[in-house]
């Protein structure tokens, strides 16, 4: 048995829900906590998981970025994850930018059926990301710092 | 008659597109149609959302899925089926970008997948989709899932690298 992390697992609905969903062989090892948008199906997918619920940010709402690092950055502080991971959407913005200014290193997982250009928030978050988790080899040369774990489901 | 199970996702964006254009099917087959935030309803059972284990009984006991171009694509390929997929479009206010579209072109080109771009198509394409099924079934691969314990590994070989 390797080292036990702090995962922080943060997620809008849909899904992108799902793909952090599949990584459960990998957070069940750990002592996973979640940031997540309250919608029909994070709520029932996550009972029982310890959940900080927080609104989703869009292009409309970007402003609202700064006071969403500002309460990610206290979140960060006290729940003191030694990584962050997700997979979108606007909500994992704030969390990313906070974990960086903290140094704490964060994964962002590409979605399966993103095959061209990422959006606007999955280029800053994997700009901002230590690694850039990808499904399909096809993706590794035009992700930087890509990291192969296979087809999720 | 099928058993036809339409669903457009648990996201935020509505797709009264594909929700408007399942009507004439329900007079001729047994549809269930999950709507999300549609603003549209079909004439036919519904619910906005479906806990993720109901949506898999239904997918597992459709005879055809009629899916938004998303990940339920891949769990309808799973089950061994050919799901049909629209993709939903920027410009139409059903998604925030169009990469739903650049994923069902490339996976019709070469996935198990039957693309509709014109949802007029629909009642035709249901009527099809036994024999189409068949036929991608049997000459498109369909690459495998990674199993649990080498993802784990994975992960935790990369947090080793970049956790202090």
């Amino acid at each position: 048995m390797g080292r036990r992390y702090r995962i922080l697992l943060v997620s809008s609905s849909g899904g992108v829900l799902l793909d952090l969903l599949a990584l459960r062989p990998w957070w069940e090892r750990h002592d996973p906590v979640w940031v997540a948008v309250r919608a029909p199906d994070t709520e029932v997918a996550l009972a029982g998981q310890r959940v900080h619920w927080r609104p989703e940010l869009s292009t409309r709402t970007r402003l609202r970025v700064l006071p969403a690092t500002w309460r990610a950055l206290r979140l960060l502080r006290r729940e003191r994850p030694d990584v962050v991971v997700s997979a979108g959407t606007g909500v994992a913005v704030g969390v990313f930018l906070a974990a960086r200014l903290l140094r704490v290193p964060s994964l962002w997982l590409e979605t399966f059926n993103m095959t061209g250009p990422a959006g606007a928030a999955a280029r800053l978050c994997s700009r901002l990301a230590a690694a850039v988790l990808v499904q399909r080899p096809a993706l590794l040369a035009s992700r930087p710092r890509a990291v192969l774990i296979g087809e999720l489901y | 008659m099928a058993r036809v199970l339409v669903t457009v996702g648990m996201g935020p964006w509505p797709f009264d597109r594909l929700v408007a254009a399942v009507a004439p099917l329900c007079a001729a087959h047994e549809v269930f149609v999950q709507t999300g935030t549609s603003t549209v309803t079909p004439p036919c059972p519904y619910a906005a959302f479906l806990p993720l284990d109901d949506l898999r009984e239904r997918l597992a006991a459709a005879d055809v899925v009629i899916t938004h171009a998303g990940n339920t694509v891949r769990l309808v390929q799973r089950l061994g089926r050919v799901p049909v997929a629209v993709a939903r479009e920027a410009a139409r206010g059903e998604m925030g970008n169009d990469h739903q579209v650049a994923y069902l072109r490339e996976e019709e080109r070469s996935g198990r997948v039957v693309a509709v771009w014109d949802v007029a198509d629909l009642p035709a394409v249901v009527a099809a989709h036994p024999e189409r099924q068949r036929r991608l079934v049997a000459e498109r691969p369909l690459p495998g899932a990674v199993d649990g314990e080498r993802l784990a590994d994975t992960l935790d070989a990369l947090c080793a690298r970049l956790v202090r």
